[in-house]
């Protein structure tokens, strides 16, 4: 490597290196290998500009080849609250993943959920269905 | 270990649950996550949050990478989705950012003054000079870096030897 870059390197090392919670983050991320459930796909997020404020709403959407979730993350004053839709509607029970653990919740009949209390970060939804199989999204910082 | 095992092989074997394989992936590709997502200019818990979701998205993409061999690229090419939306011109340095310097013998203050000297030298230059450098002192290939940033993987090269002759200049070599 050129004598520059390793400075650079050292100087990244000592001044900016990476924060010892974001490897923490790193390798624990391989605990949610899931190979089975089906994976739904961000498709459309929509950021209107006041988002990031409180009050403010960011709309996703996500895909799977047979499946779409909707989905409407509200910034609260600390949390989010997320509401959404899975179609074709059908009953499933939800788990929202997040940096500091689950949050369950339940997806009625017509395809709707509502899940409060969501911290910001990375964000993921794992649905359970009745017949035993999975559906999860892609993992998106909210 | 990692630098000899080829990156498609840590992939197949963390595809089939070896957690050893997965922290050699982490090993190799962490620093590299870490300096796009700083050379966009995010802040530290915004950095954590882009880095730790490309991590969560690698492993949901373990079994269809098309190019496993190339999972470098890959996740260069994912973290900089998730960055680019939030860069912002860099600011310059929180002091309250940097680690304590602390005391310590002279020679290590002068080594600490010069490499802080490179690193002022480096947010002072044109991007994506500056980017371009930190990324592959942070042992990116070509490939990877021009995923990251965007740019076609032959600029890489040229690039490299413009912006060491900038980083040169500004620090009045």
């Amino acid at each position: 490597m050129h004598e520059l870059l390793q400075e650079i390197q050292r100087a990244l090392a000592l001044l900016d290196p990476p924060s010892e919670r974001s490897a923490e983050a790193a390798r624990a991320a391989f605990a949610f290998r899931d190979p089975d459930a089906a994976l739904a796909e961000l498709v459309t997020s929509l950021t209107p500009a006041a988002a990031g404020l409180r009050g403010a709403a960011r709309l996703l959407t996500f895909a799977a080849p047979d499946l779409r979730v909707e989905l409407e993350a509200v910034t609260g004053t600390r949390r989010m609250s997320l509401t959404g839709r899975l179609t074709p509607a059908r009953e499933a029970r939800l788990t929202v993943r997040h940096r500091l653990g689950e949050t369950e919740a339940a997806v009625d009949g017509s395809g709707f959920f509502l899940v409060d209390g969501i911290p910001a970060g990375p964000v993921m939804l794992h649905f359970a269905l009745p017949c035993g199989a999975s559906i999860v999204t892609s993992w998106t910082t909210l | 270990m990692s630098d000899l095992v080829a990156p498609g092989a840590l992939v197949a074997r963390a595809r089939d649950g070896d957690a050893r394989a997965w922290e050699a992936l982490v090993a190799r590709y962490h620093p590299m996550l870490w300096s796009i997502a700083r050379a966009y200019g995010l802040p530290k818990a915004a950095a954590e949050d882009a880095v730790q979701t490309t991590w969560l998205r690698l492993v949901q993409h373990l079994g269809d990478l098309r190019s496993p061999d190339a999972v470098g690229a890959w996740l260069a090419t994912t973290c900089r989705r998730e960055c680019a939306p939030l860069a912002r011109v860099p600011a310059p340095r929180d002091p309250a950012d940097d680690a304590d310097p602390g005391p310590g013998p002279e020679a290590l203050c002068v080594e600490r003054d010069r490499l802080s000297r490179v690193a002022a030298a480096l947010e002072s230059l044109p991007e994506p000079c500056g980017r371009i450098l930190r990324l592959l002192a942070a042992t990116a290939s070509y490939a990877e870096v021009a995923a990251a940033l965007g740019l076609a993987p032959g600029s890489v090269g040229p690039a490299r030897a413009r912006c060491l002759g900038k980083l040169k200049a500004a620090l009045g070599e």
